[in-house]
């Protein structure tokens, strides 16, 4: 897959803590990216099976809001991810160094 | 209020673009709800217009039914040259050698052979690419295969004769039209051999009336009491004047008769 620098911060997000659950404003607020760019890499990340969406299990009646789509990194995803980053950083590191540049988390 | 309604109509328009839009849209709604809790009016409207002019996503099924829908009637095309080819190479050489006189007419046979093998290999292929497409209406299905076949049969007629285009439009009307009402009732039918058999019956007879439609503009003198039988001539080339005047069209609905059927009854029958 390839990585581009949204890309990267998505899962720079995601691996700053594994265990967390995020939902998408959870996200836009971590990476700073707008709705348009981070839900086509949430799907795209969906269908290589980096990471798993689950739905919320809460009475929305109970909670006074909608259940929320929440996404985790799956242990696969988790690896890819950290090797992808870990690329990413050596790739620019070593080459010139870019406005959009992304640390591996 | 009037910001949080014209958001949630943005991310619903914006669903809809997507492959898996309902769920898209509840996920994208309970944003919203977030956002409009928090108060947060410019940040909901950011929300929905960013989502609103992006490009869509389409996940792999998606994608794999567009490119099929879009490509078959190419590769249609494409064997149907190579079919060609392959006996311009090797069999009319190799049938001059050996029988003269009939050289002409096994290379021929040999052509529709090879054409007939490779449009049941492409109606193979479509199996499994069928199973991906969302439709399952009949209807839906016989006019989104039909569709993208309509360029390639009008550049298919345009490579016969040179004036035959401009006498073509009853033919690429009734083809098309015949073929997708074909489909349909194909696509409607429960059993499978049931609707294999109307298919492949509802084809022969569009290609029929289609080919009749391109010989009423012939000036020379046409025994129309044979022409139920043209489209059995033309593929064994037993009346050269029907070859001359509708070819190559008949091979064309020959390449993608077995690949919408096959198609269409495929998805219709792909659980959801």
């Amino acid at each position: 897959m390839r990585i581009t620098v949204p890309m990267a911060r998505v899962l720079s997000a995601f691996l700053s803590d594994v265990d967390e659950d995020r939902y998408g404003l959870d996200l836009m607020r971590l990476t700073g990216l707008l709705s348009g760019t981070l839900y086509p890499i949430l799907r795209r990340l969906q269908e290589s099976g980096w990471v798993d969406a689950e739905w919320e299990a809460i009475d929305p009646a109970a909670e006074g809001r909608p259940a929320r789509r929440y996404y985790r990194l799956t242990a696969q995803g988790a690896d890819n991810a950290r090797t992808a980053l870990a690329e990413l950083h050596a790739q620019t590191s070593t080459g010139t160094r870019t406005a959009g540049e992304v640390r591996p988390a | 209020m009037m910001s949080y309604r014209i958001s949630q109509w943005l991310v619903d328009f914006a669903s809809r673009r997507w492959s898996d839009h309902e769920e898209t849209a509840r996920e994208w709604r309970a944003e919203l709800h977030e956002l409009a809790a928090l108060g947060h009016r410019g940040e909901m409207l950011r929300f929905a217009v960013s989502l609103a002019v992006s490009r869509p996503f389409f996940d792999r099924g998606i994608r794999i039914t567009a490119a099929a829908l879009l490509l078959a009637p190419v590769a249609a095309m494409v064997l149907w040259v190579l079919s060609h080819a392959a006996a311009i190479i090797f069999s009319e050489d190799l049938f001059m050698n050996i029988i003269g006189e009939w050289a002409f007419w096994l290379s021929e046979t040999a052509t529709y052979l090879a054409m007939l093998a490779l449009a049941i290999w492409l109606a193979l292929l479509a199996r499994s690419w069928a199973r991906h497409n969302p439709l399952r209406s009949p209807l839906a299905l016989a006019v989104v295969v039909v569709i993208p076949s309509v360029p390639v049969l009008v550049f298919s007629a345009s490579m016969g004769n040179m004036w035959r285009l401009d006498r073509a439009l009853p033919e690429l009307l009734i083809w098309p039209l015949g073929f997708a009402l074909t489909l349909w009732a194909a696509a409607s039918t429960k059993r499978r051999w049931t609707a294999w058999t109307i298919g492949l019956i509802g084809a022969f007879i569009t290609a029929q009336v289609a080919i009749m439609s391109v010989m009423t503009h012939v000036t020379t003198p046409v025994d129309w009491a044979v022409s139920p039988l043209w489209l059995v001539s033309y593929f064994n080339y037993r009346a050269q004047m029907v070859n001359d005047v509708v070819s190559p069209t008949p091979e064309f609905y020959l390449m993608m008769t077995p690949y919408a059927l096959s198609y269409v009854l495929t998805a219709r029958r792909t659980p959801m």
